[in-house]
């Protein structure tokens, strides 16, 4: 039975990780569709469920079972055994297929929009929080005439900076590739960290007293909200009967936000590491945004080992940040 | 079958040359007690065997350490980033096997957020050395970690005109040979570059900086790594700078790599706190000798 | 004679408090689990051929007679001196493993297939047993 001592407490520095909750860019438009029109469906709260009536005890424990069943509760007893566990996730990358969806032509919920093949490619991490996906698309509907090339796009986050490159790493080193400034799309493309499970996770554990538990047709429902660059947001997890987080929805009320109204299904967990790391992550994650749906990728594989990747800034984002 | 002979309390490392314990609870640096002893010429002493906390490279607790993890009781930081990371209670940890205490410990030794910032070009290089480091690592088959994976030395000697830098063989996180450093303080400059032809660990000059030492080398091989783990390759004009300081019975080591060759800007390691051992009769035990045996029969890519 | 058999352990998980204090390779320079397998178990019996203590890690070499009488050489891991002192091995007992002396070694079986092995028990001829690592499965 967990007392008040042996809770987590987790003080968070609110410069940094909180600085970095904003929207992921799985969007086939470049994140800037905010200025569209909200849909009827983004403007009505969550449906209200059971009553969130959960003690810090409870918010722990479901906290605990949720992070041991993604392999993000870890200790080692190689050289000692003395240590508490600790969350051991910070890098990931991520190589996927399936289908991406443009935005759609009317506002109408639902309906998608134009369809794309494609090969998926992030590049994550936490400490700091950055992501870089990699995407390469070829439309799904008839052949444009002549026939189009592939989109290849590079989408990369950063704290609080977001830019796009020309190839992996553009920007940084002159006459290799191009780094243009996207800060338009900072949240779009933060939110996507905080989305994924292992994010859901430690922005739950992060929210401290904010993070309630409640039960929704007998699943395990977590609530939060972010803070920082993304305070306006509410997260909503609902774990499977493995403690898995199976589905992630965010709300917010600012009427202007409408692309972090997300909704992410995720299933079908399983080691998926070359190198077998014990952390589970999903096989198949389908997201809608703003109501439509926006992704549809199975994972081919996925290096939880915490691999070399880094997100420097290139000067020019960083220029053109400071204006 | 007979009573199991249960081995000692598990704080006791079996391969430590002879340190002191190993099982920390925490991976908070040592606090400094006591006087710095000085030197005749007015600078602080470094002589001493640095072997207190057990092998700076042995044991996921210090590895953590060395790579800005501080684990306190019921919190932990990322030092560099300042990111508060989810901590649960020791008396609450899951049970687990053999296999997984390893690739836990493959996942902590590489959490911090200090990393070295490659030129975009030679980042998959450095993913495919670490993934692949049963067969990359250069330290293995017994050869030299090098300066700076070396760490903290186990035992300084110092001189008005030069230090000694002793580093035991180890057998466990890089297999090494033991390795030694003369590193005269005499205000001598370095060899020119282009008479070096590169070895392990450089060549090394050391000058005070008001109390601290600071050892600058040149002249490396482009074999080693330069970190505890990682695939961290260099050029032959890697240039470090080591800093040591002693307060007290601690002293505290940094390395900066300074690459161009490869590296968008130099990088510094996380400070390592050694622990004098507190032992006053301690000396440095004989280091088994390196003799590779396994590589022929690893079969998976599972590495430290 | 050689009696060679191997038993699958299926224990369920104790916390492993002797997990990290195995004979030696606690911090194997690659993983213990990318060359042996932990869940699969062996015992040989035959004479001591050399013990030698190196690192990373030591090894006892057994020489085993098999079933046609060919002598067949097992490599097994173990941890250096101190760590068959602290496992209640006296020097005299240490002394027993010298060369032609006779020894069961039961251990982790290697994945490649090879007459190596990664040593947990060690029963002397005056039939001591003694233990160097516990359940792989953590009891």
């Amino acid at each position: 039975m967990l007392t008040r001592a042996g809770m987590t407490k987790v003080a968070v520095q609110r410069g940094l990780m909180i600085a970095a909750l904003a929207g992921l860019p799985f969007l086939a438009a470049r994140g800037q569709s905010n200025n569209s029109k909200a849909s009827a469906g983004s403007k009505t709260a969550p449906v209200a469920d059971d009553v969130t009536k959960s003690n810090a005890s409870d918010v722990a424990k479901t906290l605990k079972t949720a992070a041991e069943a993604l392999g993000l509760a870890r200790w080692s007893g190689v050289g000692g055994q003395r240590l508490p566990e600790v969350d051991v996730i910070n890098t990931m990358e991520i190589w996927g297929s399936g289908t991406t969806y443009g935005p759609s032509q009317s506002n109408k919920p639902g309906e998608l929009g134009p369809a794309f093949k494609t090969e998926y490619h992030a590049a994550l991490g936490y400490n700091p929080p950055a992501l870089r996906v990699e995407m390469t698309r070829t439309s799904s509907g008839a052949p444009a005439p002549g026939g189009a090339a592939p989109q290849h796009m590079i989408e990369v986050v950063r704290d609080t900076y977001a830019w796009d490159e020309s190839e992996i790493g553009g920007g940084l080193i002159p006459g290799k590739g191009t780094a243009t400034p996207a800060m338009a799309a900072v949240n779009n493309r933060l939110l996507q960290l905080w989305v994924l499970p292992y994010g859901v996770i430690k922005a739950a554990v992060a929210a401290g007293e904010k993070t309630k538990i409640s039960t929704k047709n007998g699943a395990t429902v977590i609530s939060f909200p972010l803070s920082g660059q993304l305070a306006e947001v509410t997260v909503k997890a609902t774990l499977d009967a493995q403690n898995e987080v199976a589905k992630v929805e965010t709300w917010t009320s600012n009427p202007a936000l409408t692309d972090l109204v997300t909704e992410t299904q995720y299933s079908e967990y399983a080691d998926h590491g070359e190198i077998a790391t014990d952390v589970k992550s999903p096989g198949h994650i389908v997201r809608k945004q703003n109501g439509h749906p926006v992704l549809d990728i199975r994972v081919k594989m996925l290096d939880a080992n915490n691999p070399y990747l880094v997100f420097p800034v290139p000067e020019n984002v960083k220029k053109a940040a400071a204006h | 079958m007979a009573a199991l002979l249960c081995l000692l309390p598990a704080a006791i490392f079996a391969q430590n040359n002879g340190g002191p314990r190993m099982d920390h609870e925490n991976t908070l640096p040592p606090t400094p007690t006591g006087p710095t002893p000085m030197a005749p010429d007015g600078h602080p002493d470094l002589t001493g065997l640095w072997n207190g906390l057990a092998d700076n490279l042995l044991g996921v607790p210090n590895q953590m350490h060395n790579v800005g993890i501080e684990v306190g009781t019921d919190s932990t930081r990322d030092i560099h980033s300042g990111v508060q990371i989810a901590t649960w209670p020791l008396q609450n940890r899951q049970r687990q096997n053999n296999e997984q205490n390893e690739r836990a410990a493959t996942l902590l030794r590489r959490m911090g957020s200090n990393r070295p910032i490659y030129k975009p070009q030679y980042w998959q290089r450095v993913k495919d050395f670490d993934a692949n480091s049963n067969e990359e690592d250069p330290s293995n088959n017994c050869m030299p970690a090098g300066v700076p994976r070396m760490g903290v030395p186990s035992y300084i000697a110092q001189t008005p005109t030069y230090l000694i830098f002793v580093y035991p063989g180890q057998g466990g996180l890089i297999a090494t040979a033991t390795s030694y450093r003369m590193i005269p303080t005499d205000g001598r400059k370095h060899t020119n570059i282009e008479e070096l032809d590169g070895t392990w660990n450089g060549e090394s000059i050391g000058h005070w900086e008001g109390d601290t030492m600071v050892v600058d080398s040149i002249g490396f091989n482009s074999t080693s790594w330069f970190d505890q783990l990682g695939g961290y390759f260099h050029s032959e004009n890697m240039h470090v700078i080591e800093r040591l300081h002693r307060d007290g019975n601690t002293l505290t080591w940094t390395a900066t790599v300074e690459d161009p060759d490869v590296l968008l800007e130099p990088w510094t390691t996380t400070p390592r706190v050694a622990l004098l051992n507190p032992d006053p009769k301690a000396i440095l035990p004989e280091a088994l000798p390196c003799s590779e045996r396994d590589f022929a029969h690893v079969v998976t890519k599972e590495h430290h | 004679m050689m009696h060679f058999k191997i038993r699958g352990l299926l224990i369920g998980g104790a916390l492993s408090i002797l997990a990290s204090v195995l004979a030696g390779p606690v911090f194997a320079h690659h993983s213990v689990q990318a060359q042996f397998d932990i869940h699969k178990t062996f015992t040989v019996s035959g004479t001591v051929a050399k013990v030698e203590w190196i690192n990373p890690h030591s090894y006892l070499t057994i020489n085993v007679k098999d079933a046609d009488g060919k002598i067949q050489k097992w490599a097994f891991e173990l941890g250096g001196p101190g760590a068959l002192r602290r496992a209640g091995m006296s020097r005299e007992d240490r002394g027993g493993l010298k060369p032609g002396d006779e020894v069961t070694a039961s251990g982790l079986a290697a994945k490649d297939g090879s007459t190596t092995g990664f040593l947990q028990e060690l029963k002397l001829a005056d039939g001591r047993v003694f233990k160097f690592a516990a359940d792989p499965n953590g009891n």
